[in-house]
């Protein structure tokens, strides 16, 4: 009891919340109107819509809170502490019958309770504003209310903790603050700044994980209040490194945790030194001169630090030549002045001030320049002088890989050694335009030296040699990381001439295994050159980084439910395309094999109850609020029923697929997504029988609702969009006719808009029904690809549900729209460019090449055209890699692979067409050709 | 009791008080005078357990007070500046003090203030000094602590509020036998209350004692003789001054009056006065006595 007592008195607690009681009222009152101009007056809110919802996620909740995290805090605690800054105020509160640690952590609660209170009374605001929005829909999760108030309250915290240790360090009110930046922001400045000259390279994707020193962690630097500051200087400094400084782990739970922690250790360390505080110095700029000098020195060595790296950053040859030096020095001058008269209250010592400014400026430019340098020597410029290397390693990407975070680089790079000496010369010859290599290389002493490099071309054909030459050094190029702990194998490989092919097995039966080794055994026949150039196998891990990318544009902001999305890969031809069935946006194929994709499908579907809402192809794609009315929704929308996926999903993992008939099963929820490997006969048949049950239901309902519809009732019936449309395109409107929303294909095509009869577009769609439904499902070959569809969006009000519109996409063909619409000339005005028989000639830079006459190369270079119209309207559409929605038939397309040249077309009839095609090999032999010729 | 033992406390290079030992008894009012920087607030505040001695002791009731919770119950201080929040009442100013101390006696308070005519309503802002001084005081006084310490204490109080606030405060010491111990410049302020004087001096208590054995102890004679006389004269009394005017001698005296008037008498003057002497001019005396002038002690 009496060690209660010593840290917390109740009669000390509540004079203090009377006392701060107006201050904080005000603070409130800052706060709650800040958050109703973000949210309740501004469009703020809508900029980050995301389809019919408006997503507010937890950063946006928190945006306002986390705005004052510097002001509230601090300003709460210099009321809270005021008692320092006044001699008879230090009198009243040190004579009193109160313990001093009790004082101290009796103030701690009290700022604790002030905060907490404040910010959750500016949360339920910003949710009665959002609630009471009417010009949007907008959907936040309880989860992300309760991670912005921890979020908040933990920055909250520890700034106000960090603020009460500088009270006890500092005697007024101005240096109270100043101290409290000081302590939070030199150390994360320090470690930023250490650390800048290491990040500032352009090239550093994955050596920067090793030259990393955790400072944030050695200097206690929680992420929350830091973060913002270290972002800043970062972004000043013209890089972004944020995924670097963890701002993606910014909102986590662990965050929140080590920044309470180091809140914490604040206090404990303010309260032991508050037990200690000599009155005497209450209303002292500093306790003493040492406080004093670090104040000086950690405001100003930053200032200068600062003015260094800018124009390190701007590369200027000699900064001294520039005026904007000698302007950063007079503002850094004049700040010291004024910080000069703050902490002295006048004049009184100017002289040593300004000897300890000089030498800190001085000292500051020493060691940038030092860290500069150093930065530089040791991994931008070095030159390599070959008598002193030893060996050189060069770091070599796996060619089994598709790399896309740099912690999985960084851990899978392999390194290559080279010592034989004439290699090791070819080093000294200098630079070219090759491509930058990381390098360990190893000095005669032993020493090792990291560089990033680039390249002779010469060493690069001999190191290639070396590799083709070293069956040993080869395999590990072809080693797949992660392959001895395989569980569930679906490799996407993409062979040399472009194809895709397709191969899934599982480790179970030693199948991952065998078809790893058969491949290394296929790839060490080729030439390691080509295998890079090619990239012949692709296994991609890229779920992580195209959810993230995903989570921002489309927003997986259903917390509460899990969104299922189905996707599925058809050989037709010998040719693997995209068929999607119920495909929302989210959901790409994540070709990978991993144990962890596994665990967490396994982790996620054990979610899966009867509670669970499914949605296929993102139709439940609502705040939840709407799911109160799903009953009503559902049968409105084509979809399988919960149980139904579920299950099927179910056995997938427990039943691992071993047949080539295989879909990748995107499973998202919150912020993760997995993958399951199913069965196409065996899992989704079913599902695809259920759902197309569903959708003739709906159509029919539909056709019902159009047939009686009048003009009220379908408030736009005469929008549609006129799209061409291939594949992909099909794929996109059928997802936005199920997601409710206009097609996002709209944005890429040259879509016309026109008027068509309600009753017309009913009796389309009751005639043509099964030919509606088969182009929803249609399974796309070759051929069909130049099939051209149309996506009537009808805009009803049939479909109005709890204040969202959706407006209803009807797929048609061109001959189904023309009964309705006659004048839809588009398609057949561009048609005219891609008839190789029309086009006499092809000019490609006529300095260097001669006319392209060859009737194949011209067949060829037409059909470069058509995907260069494709690829220019509907560029969107490719994935990061380009590689699903080839359409062209162009036999070596892969988007990624290739530059652009620029074609003239002739036509027979004079008229020329100027296209930007791809550079593709074959391209690139018909213009070698053509040079040749001349 | 309070008692300092070799108290030391510096400022920075400043010592404000070296090695100071006193002690001041329960039931007393004590007074302590001292120019300014003389170290007297500097002592009043480790008494109230606000600074930490860099050495020395010093106890209340044998009790370091310094972060003693328990002890600090029965110490109140009223500092010479001060700390009024912002905007606040007579009564809130009460409530304060009653947070502190759960002893406050409002009936005390409220009887008080009256008795000395302050606004009840009024924002204390709006006070004079002179006002704020009572309102601290009396709150203080309401505390109901054992051990009062009021530092400048009648800074800023008209000669009647003055007087009123004496007569509480020996009321209180009477009733409540309480310990008081004040401090001031002014020695005139202190003399007419205090029991027990003490001079702060450089950091030390230069001279301290009762107030009755001192103004009763030392008095000043007039005496004139038919014949020429000297100190020698004057053999067996303890003279601390003496000074000779034509035939007029004017003797400062210590010891027991009857007893040195008897003596007198024996030596047939042909004149002699015994005159009392006020306060200030015994401290006088007894710092001259000590090597000391008066001037640099008090103003």
């Amino acid at each position: 009891m009496l060690m209660k007592k010593s840290l917390f008195d109740f009669g000390y607690f509540r004079y203090t919340l009377r006392r701060m009681l107006p201050y904080s009222l005000v603070m409130l009152l800052i706060l709650v109107l800040s958050s109703f101009l973000v949210f309740g007056i501004t469009d703020e809110v809508s900029t980050l819509a995301i389809g019919k919802i408006r997503y507010i996620g937890v950063e946006l909740i928190g945006c306002t809170s986390m705005a004052f995290m510097y002001i509230i805090p601090i300003a709460l605690c210099i009321g809270m502490f005021g008692f320092i800054h006044k001699k008879n105020y230090t009198d009243f509160i040190l004579s009193s019958p109160v313990k001093r640690s009790s004082v101290y952590f009796t103030n701690i609660v009290s700022g604790f309770v002030m905060i907490s209170v404040m910010l959750a009374v500016n949360l339920l605001f910003i949710a009665l504003v959002i609630s009471a929005g009417e010009n949007y829909q907008a959907y936040v999760s309880a989860s992300d209310y309760i991670l912005s108030f921890f979020y908040n309250l933990a920055g909250y915290m520890l700034v106000f903790a960090v603020s009460s240790f500088a009270a006890i360090l500092t005697g007024t009110a101005i240096t109270q603050a100043y101290m409290t930046f000081i302590i939070l922001l030199l150390p994360a400045f320090i470690a930023a700044y250490v650390q800048l000259p290491f990040l500032i390279q352009p090239y550093t994707s994955f050596m920067t994980s090793q030259y990393t020193i955790p400072l944030n962690q050695i200097f206690l630097i929680p992420n929350i209040p830091a973060m913002p500051i270290t972002m800043a200087m970062l972004e000043a400094s013209g890089y972004e490194y944020a995924e670097f400084y963890g701002i993606h782990y910014f909102f986590e739970a662990k965050s929140i945790c080590y920044t309470l922690l180091v809140a914490i250790l604040y206090v404990i360390a303010g309260m032991l030194l508050f037990k200690k505080y000599k009155a005497e110095n209450a209303g002292k700029s500093f306790v003493n001169k040492g406080v004093g000098i670090f104040a000086y020195a950690g405001s100003f060595g930053p200032v200068m630090a600062l003015i260094f790296l800018i124009f390190a950053h701007a590369d200027y040859t000699d900064m001294f030549d520039s005026p904007l030096f000698y302007l950063f020095i007079i503002v850094s001058f004049i700040a010291f002045i004024i910080a000069t008269l703050i902490f002295n209250k006048g004049f009184a010592g100017f002289g040593k001030h300004l000897v300890l400014y000089l030498v800190l400026i001085i000292s500051t430019s020493v060691i940038s320049g030092i860290i500069n340098v150093t930065a530089e020597r040791s991994i931008k410029t070095i030159d390599f002088r070959t008598d002193e290397i030893k060996s050189v390693s060069v770091y070599m990407k796996p060619v089994n890989t598709q790399p896309i975070t740099d912690s999985y680089i960084s851990k899978n790079y392999i390194k290559v050694k080279i010592d034989d000496q004439d290699m090791l010369d070819m080093l000294s010859n200098g630079y070219d335009t090759g491509t930058d290599y990381y390098c360990e290389i190893t000095l005669p002493n032993g020493k090792q030296v990291t560089v990033v490099s680039r390249l002779t071309e010469e060493f690069v054909e001999a190191l290639y040699k070396y590799i083709d030459e070293n069956v040993d050094v080869k395999k590990t190029l072809l080693f797949l990381p992660g392959a001895d702990h395989v569980v569930c194998t679906s490799l996407g490989i993409k062979t040399s001439n472009g194809y895709s092919t397709y191969s899934s097995s599982f480790e179970k039966n030693g199948e991952a295994k065998k078809i790893i080794t058969e491949r290394e055994m296929e790839y060490l026949d080729i030439p390691i050159s080509k295998l890079y150039q090619n990239r012949n196998t692709v296994t991609r891990y890229d779920y992580i980084t195209y959810h993230e990318e995903d989570m921002l544009k489309y927003g997986f902001i259903n917390t509460d439910s899990i969104n299922f999305s189905l996707a599925a890969l058809r050989n037709y031809n010998g040719q693997y395309y995209a068929s999607n069935y119920f495909i929302d946006n989210s959901s790409q194929f994540f070709f990978g094999f991993a144990k962890e994709s596994h665990e967490r499908a396994v982790k996620i579907v054990k979610k899966i109850d009867s509670s669970t809402i499914v949605s296929v192809a993102g139709a439940f794609d609502l705040a939840k609020e709407q799911y109160l009315l799903l009953d009503e929704i559902i049968p409105s929308l084509p979809s399988v029923m919960p149980d139904d996926f579920s299950d099927a999903v179910k056995k997938a993992l427990k039943e691992p697929v071993v047949t080539e008939n295989i879909v990748a099963v995107a499973i998202s929820t919150e912020r993760e997504t997995a993958l399951v490997f199913m069965d196409v006969e065996r899992d989704i048949k079913p599902l695809i029988d259920i759902y197309l049950e569903r959708l003739t239901e709906m159509l029919d309902k539909r056709a019902d609702e159009y047939e009686k519809a009048d003009s009220a009732e379908i408030s736009q019936y005469y929008y549609v969009d006129g799209m061409y449309t291939k594949g992909v395109g099909a794929y996109l409107a059928v997802n936005a006719m199920f997601a409710g929303e206009i097609s996002e294909s709209s944005a890429y095509f040259d879509a016309k808009a026109f008027g068509i009869n309600c009753k017309d577009l009913s009796e389309l769609i009751k005639s043509e029904k099964d030919y509606i439904n088969s182009i929803l499902t249609r399974k796309y070959t070759k051929d069909t690809l130049s099939d051209e569809y149309f996506f009537i969006s009808v805009l009803t009000n049939f479909n109005d549900f709890n204040g969202r519109m959706y407006p209803a996409v009807i797929p048609v063909s061109k001959e189904m729209l023309s009964t309705i619409y006659s004048e839809f000339e588009y398609l057949d005005s561009k048609a005219e460019l891609f008839d190789s028989n029309k086009v006499q000639k092809a000019v490609c830079d006529p300095e260097y090449y001669s006319d392209i006459t060859d009737r194949k190369d011209i067949e060829y270079l037409v059909l470069l055209l058509k995907d260069s119209y494709f690829r220019n309207t509907v560029s969107g559409m490719f994935d990061q890699y380009g590689e699903y929605y080839t359409y062209s038939g162009a036999p070596d397309f892969a988007f990624y692979h290739y530059g652009f040249v620029n074609i003239d077309y002739v036509y027979n009839d004079g008229t020329v067409e100027s296209a930007e095609i791809l550079n593709t090999d074959h391209v690139n032999e018909i213009l070698k050709k053509k040079a040749g010729e001349e | 009791m309070v008692k300092a033992e070799k108290l030391t406390k510096s400022f920075g290079t400043t010592a404000v008080l070296r090695n100071l030992s006193c002690e001041i008894r329960d039931g007393s009012i004590y007074g302590l005078i001292g120019a300014n920087g003389s170290g007297k607030s500097t002592l009043l505040r480790l008494i109230a357990g606000i600074y930490y001695p860099d050495s020395g002791s010093l106890k209340v009731d044998d009790e370091e007070i310094f972060d003693n919770v328990i002890k600090k119950k029965d110490i109140v201080f009223v500092a010479d500046e001060f700390y009024f929040p912002t905007g606040c009442t007579v009564e809130q100013y009460a409530q304060i003090y009653s947070v502190f101390y759960d002893s406050f006696d409002y009936s005390f308070f409220w009887d008080k203030i009256e008795k000395v005519g302050l606004p009840l309503k009024g924002k204390v802002a709006t006070f004079s000094k002179g006002m704020k001084r009572q309102l601290v005081m009396l709150c203080a006084l309401a505390c109901r602590c054992k051990l009062v310490l009021f530092d400048e204490t009648f800074d800023g109080l008209d000669p009647v509020v003055r007087n009123l606030m004496k007569n509480i405060i020996y009321d209180e010491v009477a009733e409540r036998n309480i310990t008081v111990i004040m401090t001031s410049h002014n020695l005139r302020e202190l003399e007419d209350i205090c029991d027990c004087l003490g001079v702060l001096y450089q950091g030390g208590i230069l001279f301290e004692g009762d107030v009755a054995n001192i103004t009763s102890n030392v008095f000043k004679v007039q005496i004139a003789f038919k014949e020429d006389f000297s100190e020698k004269n004057f053999i067996g009394m303890n003279i601390i001054s003496s000074k000779k005017r034509g035939s007029v001698a004017e003797l400062i005296i210590k010891g027991d009056r009857e007893e040195c008037r008897k003596k007198l008498e024996a030596l047939n003057p042909i004149l002699l006065d015994i005159l009392p002497l006020t306060l200030e001019e015994i401290f006088i005396y007894e710092m001259e006595l000590l090597g000391y002038a008066y001037e640099k002690i008090s103003v």
